[in-house]
């Protein structure tokens, strides 16, 4: 096994070359039509905008910052520029069930116009009713109609006051009634006289005044019958009046509308409505309304002929693309509201309030899923309307039995709308699992990929980017200096040399903050300095932890040897990222054996300070061990491993080729080199394996050693898989330039401890025997020995006992 | 109740009501004279002796109008109803007076209405007569109901017409002027004091002729206008105490007699 060589300068970091570039700066280039490194997604919005199937809802997957809103909105505006605008909608009373609104659907710009027709129809009925009603004729016509009863009534009385005074009787007014009176030369009757009245005269006026009382009772029985006939009759005069008062303006509605049937039968509810409660029209007339002598704001009645424009598109260029900001439950299917009156809550259907849902209907609805996902009861609202293709507004309050008040039931609104809700992975990955719906409402997946690869090509597309965004943002054009500098950050970034991030919010804000620096500095060009100042003064803003953990290294609270050599002790590498910002840290692991009954204790574990990745790190090494070493012995030892000044949280198996490391020097008693570092993990047949964070690991350690001064022996030991991320600082590369610093790769384990011991790791011969010298001889020999103490132990109680 | 000041012969209007339907409408108009008139307001309830004669009978059965149901009637159970519907009549002209700020008193009578009412009252009383006692009509009377005034050449028409010019400004509606006139010259001769009349107060009217100076000719065109009054005055020639009587049947507005 040849032992590994450092790595050349150049692999440590891509250096893009600013001559690659025909342009001098990025005002010669024309504006990226294309979306940077986003094919998948692109394909898939564009698939999922176009087909209009049920379902085909689209989702935009990423994490934050890579433009998923602005693609969206952009590709969506484009092609609703494209379409009709989508139809006007309305709510109208429904005079069968008032509480439920009738919602009509009107070509573009026609709901306005209907709103306005009917509110002139009010205004012209408010005065044609009441100068019907008002008239001489009609009420002349009452008058008549009234007459009749009176006079029906009269005659009636008439006559039987006339059948009584032909019999000598009267017909008189009591206070409560009527009864009758005999006479006798005109004067009634008194007891007196009567009683001298001869038998059969008496019996005869008794008999007389009995059947005309039977006949006022009958006549009396009459009346409320003759009563209701005139008032029919009155009530139909008045219906004939108002029929011809409205008739004219309803004419002329009905024919500018003859083109919407669906406004017909409106029309014909409204006229019936109005000939039978033209009286609400009359008493308008009389001021407004009291009621226990507080005045009612308006007479609420004639607003049912009133037309709540719902949704109105009249100014609306071509489809709708509505962007909810906060999708609660009412912005999305709108809400009911109410008002007070009389210390009550009232409502009708003008006070019904649209959402986001009635305005994207016809186009686009986007909406970000997380905030939909906050709002309580929203998620489920909107499926239930991509699921029924209705909006049906409802009050959350009544449904949820919170308040209790006047409440309607709209007419549900047909609905055809795409919606694009925009989130990161994670939700989208837990909604499919656990929303049985979602997949049904939501197929299109469109997956944002934060990386793009960093070809010839694409840093050319890039540096269009960079001056579209530089254009739009009226920055300073940036020279091609600065346009090489921003794409080796943007590898850096992607933490991949042969990558470009797609995140291009980052992007933007460094040159938002590069053009503050180069007016700063007076530049008319965003310059690769001005660049490198800004990355520098983000770090710098962000750096503070770092800083303060680089100073209690140096000033020994954290114990980190970058010189010498020690037994059972390695310096691993940790990345600790807080708030957006993350740097390396080297982190002391040592190492502990004695005899045992095989056993790696991970401390952190067993003090629940290690993560479960962790854990899986250290009982995979357990396995290396017991695979490599005690294939034909037990593993007689107890081995501990600790992080040492750790005291959170340690989480992830990049350490676990060093805690490896320290162990297999524990065993050997082998001192290992202090002036390297190393991080990877590894699996159970001694392979070192990738590792993310590798760039700010090996920043972390160098910074130790900067400090202390660089002499050539310090050294990061990173997995060959990881060589290809390395985006390292400008420093960094200097001093490897300068042979000051060096970064090796390892592929194994025993490649790993050679570097670290300077002592050969050692390959077994057929027998499994590592040649003498070697660190794996050493740790072979230490086993046995442990195992034979071990076996001795284990016989030393039955000859204690043979003694006894 | 409030007496009137000993120092102020003021004009006394008398209401009188029989025991039929109240009519607030006499009541009304009365209150609203003798607010006009700074007079007082008196309430005359005549407790009809022939509806007590009647009760007295031991066959007599009223039928209710409000049930038609026929029920016993006798001379107890008749006085209560009176004494309840004075008292009622009694407390309508006390509230109306009230409100007007005018003095009234009341009282009650017994005999038959116009009669009484003409023994009761002095020579200068202004008597607004109703009643519903002998009639079948029920009153129907809108806001632009008339006020109609018979206008002669007897010394006292003047008087009419003022009284009905007050009820004018107090309860609303035109004036409907009918002169009553035995020809043509002398109808001119009334028509030329009219319009002088008229233009003297601001004053416009319709102005209709009685066709024939006949008690009965006035009934009958009174009847027609189905107005919220009739102001006559009691000297005009066709007037005596049966077409007074008569009069007070046939309408369903109050008869107002000026003195």
């Amino acid at each position: 096994m040849s032992e590994p060589q450092a790595l050349d300068a150049q692999a440590l970091c891509w250096r893009c070359d600013p001559q690659q570039f025909e342009f001098q700066t990025t005002r010669e280039l024309e504006d990226l039509r294309a979306i940077l490194g986003q094919a998948r997604a692109t394909t898939a919005i564009n698939f999922g905008l176009e087909i209009r199937k049920k379902g085909f809802n689209i989702y935009a997957l990423g994490p934050t910052g890579l433009g998923k809103r602005s693609l969206v909105e952009e590709f969506a505006k484009r092609k609703a520029a494209a379409e009709e605008p989508p139809v006007d909608w309305c709510y109208v009373h429904n005079f069968e069930q008032p509480h439920r609104p009738r919602i009509l659907q009107l070509p573009t710009g026609r709901g306005y116009q209907f709103r306005q027709e009917m509110d002139d129809l009010i205004e012209d009925l408010r005065s044609a009713i009441p100068a019907a009603l008002e008239s001489d004729e009609f009420r002349g016509r009452v008058q008549a109609l009234q007459q009749e009863f009176v006079e029906r009534r009269e005659q009636e009385f008439a006559e039987v006051s006339e059948k009584a005074a032909g019999q000598e009787i009267q017909l008189i007014r009591t206070p409560g009634g009527f009864a009758l009176a005999p006479l006798h030369e005109g004067e009634v009757l008194g007891p007196d006289e009567f009683e001298k009245l001869p038998k059969p005269e008496q019996e005869r006026i008794q008999q007389a005044v009995a059947s005309l009382e039977n006949e006022i009772q009958a006549l009396l029985s009459q009346l409320p019958q003759w009563r209701k006939e005139v008032t029919e009759k009155i009530k139909n005069l008045k219906r004939e009046v108002t029929r011809l008062a409205i008739g004219h303006s309803l004419k002329l509605l009905k024919e500018k509308n003859t083109d919407l049937p669906q406004l017909a039968e409106y029309f014909e509810a409204v006229e019936r409505d109005v000939i039978e409660h033209a009286e609400e029209f009359h008493r308008r007339e009389e001021g407004p309304m009291e009621i226990l002598g507080i005045p009612a704001a308006e007479r609420p009645s004639l607003h049912r002929y009133q037309v709540n424009l719902l949704v109105d598109n009249r100014q609306t260029q071509g489809g709708p693309v509505v962007e909810e900001h906060h999708p609660s439950f009412q912005n999305l299917v709108g809400r009911i509201d109410h008002r007070s009156h009389m210390g009550s809550l009232v409502t009708d259907f003008t006070l019904i309030k649209p959402g986001a849902l009635h305005r994207a209907n016809g186009g686009y609805l986007v909406l970000d899923m997380l905030k939909l996902l906050r709002q309580p009861f929203a998620w489920e609202a909107l499926k239930r309307c991509l699921v029924a293709k209705e909006i049906k507004i409802e009050s959350l309050g009544e449904s949820l039995s919170l308040i209790s008040s006047d409440t309607l039931e709209p007419e549900p609104m047909p609905l055809d709308v795409k919606v694009v809700v925009l989130g990161d992975r994670l939700l989208y990955y837990l909604l499919y699992e656990y929303d049985p719906e979602f997949s049904e409402l939501f197929k299109v997946a469109a997956d944002f990929d934060e990386r793009m690869d960093r070809s010839a090509e694409c840093c050319r597309l890039y540096a269009q980017f960079i001056a579209s965004l530089a254009r739009r943002e009226k920055l300073r054009p940036a020279d091609r200096s600065a346009v090489a500098r921003v794409l080796e950050y943007s590898a850096r970034v992607a933490e991949d040399s042969e990558k470009l991030s797609t995140h291009m919010r980052t992007i933007a804000e460094l040159l938002c903050e590069a053009d503050h620096w180069a007016g700063d500095a007076g530049a008319e060009l965003i310059a690769a300095e001005h660049v490198q100042r800004a990355i520098d003064q983000q770090d710098y803003r962000s750096d503070r932890l770092r800083e303060r953990v680089q100073e209690e290294i140096q000033l020994g609270t954290f114990l980190i040897d970058t010189d010498g050599e020690q037994v059972g002790q390695v310096n691993g590498l940790s990345v600790l990222d807080l708030g957006g910002f993350r740097f390396g840290r080297p982190s002391r692991i040592t190492a502990t054996a004695r005899l045992g009954k095989g056993e790696v204790i991970d401390v952190e574990r067993e003090v629940e300070l290690g993560g479960a990745i962790h854990s899986k790190g250290v009982f995979i090494l357990s396995s290396f061990m017991a695979s490599r070493y005690a294939q034909n012995q037990p593993l007689s030892l107890t081995a501990n491993l600790v992080f040492e000044q750790s005291y959170g949280m340690i989480e992830g198996d990049s350490a676990s080729v060093a805690e490896l490391c320290a162990l297999l020097s524990a065993l050997a008693n082998l001192p290992l080199k202090q002036s390297m570092a190393v991080t990877g993990s590894v699996n159970q047949h001694g392979q070192v394996q990738a590792i993310g964070g590798v760039n700010e690991k090996i920043e972390g350690f160098f910074d130790v050693c900067q400090q202390r001064g660089l002499n050539g022996q310090q050294a990061v030991l990173i997995p060959r898989a990881n060589v290809r991320h390395l985006m390292l600082r400008h420093d960094v590369i200097q001093a490897a330039a300068e042979g000051k610093f060096r970064v090796f790769p390892v592929e194994t384990v025993d490649e790993a401890i050679t570097l670290l011991s300077g002592v050969a790791a050692g390959t077994p011969d057929p027998q499994g025997e590592y040649p003498e010298g070697t660190v794996n001889y050493q740790v072979m020999q230490r086993l046995r020995e442990l195992t034979k103490l071990r076996q001795q132990y284990a016989q030393g109680p039955s000859d204690e006992k043979a003694n006894d | 109740m409030t007496d009137p000041p000993e120092d102020n012969p003021a004009v006394r209007i008398l209401v009188a009501l029989d025991a039929s339907p109240l009519t607030q409408a006499a009541i009304n108009a009365a209150a609203s004279l003798a607010a006009d008139m700074r007079g007082e307001l008196q309430g005359l309830f005549v407790e009809d002796i022939n509806l007590l004669r009647l009760a007295d009978l031991p066959f007599t059965r009223e039928v209710d109008e409000a049930s038609a149901a026929i029920r016993p009637l006798d001379v107890a159970a008749m006085e209560r109803a009176l004494r309840l519907k004075a008292a009622e009549i009694r407390q309508a002209v006390a509230t109306k007076a009230e409100e007007l700020s005018v003095q009234w008193s009341f009282q009650v009578a017994r005999g038959e209405l116009v009669q009484s009412t003409l023994q009761v009252a002095s020579r200068t009383d202004l008597l607004v007569l109703t009643r519903e006692g002998r009639s079948t009509r029920r009153p129907r009377r809108p806001e632009s109901a008339p006020i109609v005034v018979a206008f002669d050449d007897s010394p006292s028409g003047t008087g009419a017409l003022q009284t009905a010019a007050t009820l004018v400004r107090r309860l609303g509606g035109p004036l409907i002027i009918l002169i009553l006139a035995e020809n043509a010259e002398q109808h001119q001769a009334i028509s030329r004091h009219l319009k002088s009349w008229l233009d003297q107060h601001a004053l416009s009217g319709t102005v209709h002729q009685l066709p024939i100076m006949d008690a009965q000719a006035l009934i009958q065109v009174a009847r027609q206008w189905e107005g919220k009054a009739l102001v006559i005055n009691r000297d005009c020639r066709l007037l005596d105490e049966t077409t007074i009587g008569a009069l007070v049947d046939k309408l369903t507005h109050p008869v107002v007699l000026v003195g």
